[in-house]
């Protein structure tokens, strides 16, 4: 279910995923998919001789294998944030989520560093108590300032001395 | 039991290697503290015109590993804190340096976790309430500056501040007096700008990893102070 559609204002900026921390289940599911032809096919000596029923099963857990680790990374190559100025849309290979400013409660960079390589994460909680995990964009660094400009915006700390406009492009400096 | 002799000689030799060079960098990380030692927080501050009113003086924000906990780095027992403020008037506006960096390590199973608190800026506090606005390099060596509002961005009337900066605000006369006021930052360089202006500050934002750095930007330390006070000055009246 997505929220009720609000006017999110301009575009601030889209933000596509990139090959960060991904590339090794690239390589391993798809050296799995590549597998499970070769084996129902009985490629190489020992796949000749091999029942049929034997190299299906084989060439089944393959196919299984491959999907489970390439189903991930082309779920998070396949993502696209766009940053409004009072929210943002998050398009992802299972589908698209709308998600408001005002009902973000707390954004948080996460960088991620392992042998299989560094990516970022981008979390996002929510006010409902939801929480959204956006892995491996690039520029996120500046997707999680503008989240927190969000939050600026919305909360005027009580005392401040808050300019007053006195009407858009109203402004004129002091002493002229 | 007999072993070949380089069994023995060649840890004894990677050891002696080890601590030839830890030592050897200690020696230049204090050489580099001495030869910059006009960024230690104290002296900053003095050639500033500006107070120290907290942290420690002799943290060099040039060299900042000649901080013994830099150095070390954060432990799960303890935490990298360092929390520096100056304040002052030297041009006749309040002028502050805030430097934050606070880092906790938390060692798990099978990772590792850092949490990092950065906060870096000179900021110059204007005697009126003016409308936000934000002005980042276009270029920099180290890639695009973070923009930490979300403004329109309007032309200065200066060709040379727009090709130069991105000025994003709502107020059209607040762009053209940018556009007025910027040519002094941009002395600044390769180092870039990040000005935030939150309606009653000015702020010079420095980052540790990303443009402007820390001590690319405090490298114009006089540029930066005179340049915010005037801009807080013309801003505020």
């Amino acid at each position: 279910m997505h929220p009720a559609p609000v006017e999110m204002g301009h575009k601030l900026g889209t933000y596509r995923s990139s090959f960060a921390g991904i590339g090794w289940t690239i390589y391993v599911g798809g050296v799995f998919v590549l597998a499970a032809p070769a084996n129902l096919f009985g490629m190489g000596a020992q796949g000749k001789v091999s029942p049929f029923s034997e190299r299906l099963t084989m060439a089944g857990i393959c196919l299984v294998l491959g999907a489970l680790l390439l189903l991930p990374a082309f779920m998070r190559m396949k993502q696209v944030v766009e940053v409004f100025e009072r929210g943002l849309v998050w398009q992802r290979l299972l589908g698209t989520r709308t998600i408001n400013a005002a009902d973000v409660q707390n954004v948080k960079h996460v960088q991620h560093t392992g042998r299989n390589g560094s990516y970022e994460e981008v979390e996002l909680a929510l006010k409902d108590g939801s929480n959204y995990s956006i892995n491996g964009i690039k520029q996120a660094d500046q997707l999680v300032a503008y989240v927190r400009a969000w939050g600026r915006a919305s909360a005027v700390p009580v005392g401040a001395p808050a300019y007053a406009a006195p009407a858009a492009g109203g402004w004129r400096p002091p002493g002229t | 039991m007999n072993y070949p002799l380089y069994v023995l000689v060649f840890p004894l030799a990677a050891l002696g290697f080890m601590l030839f060079m830890r030592s050897r960098q200690k020696q230049q990380t204090a050489q580099f503290d001495q030869q910059y030692s006009n960024y230690r927080a104290g002296e900053l501050g003095a050639r500033l015109g500006l107070q120290l009113v907290k942290g420690d003086p002799t943290f060099n924000f040039m060299v900042t590993h000649a901080n013994a906990d830099v150095a070390r780095g954060a432990s799960d027992n303890k935490a990298v804190h360092i929390d520096i403020e100056l304040s002052g008037q030297p041009f006749g506006v309040p002028l502050s340096l805030t430097y934050l960096n606070r880092q906790e390590r938390e060692t798990g199973f099978s990772t590792t976790t850092y949490k990092t608190w950065f906060d870096c800026r000179m900021a110059a506090t204007a005697k009126q309430a003016f409308p936000p606005f934000e002005v980042t390099s276009r270029r920099t060596p180290m890639g695009a500056i973070v923009k930490q509002q979300t403004l329109p961005e309007r032309p200065t009337g200066n060709p040379a501040v727009d090709a130069e900066f991105s000025v994003t605000t709502q107020e059209p006369a607040l762009a053209q007096l940018l556009g007025e006021v910027l040519p002094e930052f941009v002395a600044l360089g390769s180092a870039g700008v990040h000005l935030v202006g939150d309606g009653q500050r000015v702020s010079f934002i420095m980052n540790q990893t990303t443009a402007p750095i820390v001590a690319s930007a405090l490298y114009h330390a006089e540029v930066l102070s005179h340049g915010l006070s005037n801009l807080a000055r013309r801003l505020g009246g």
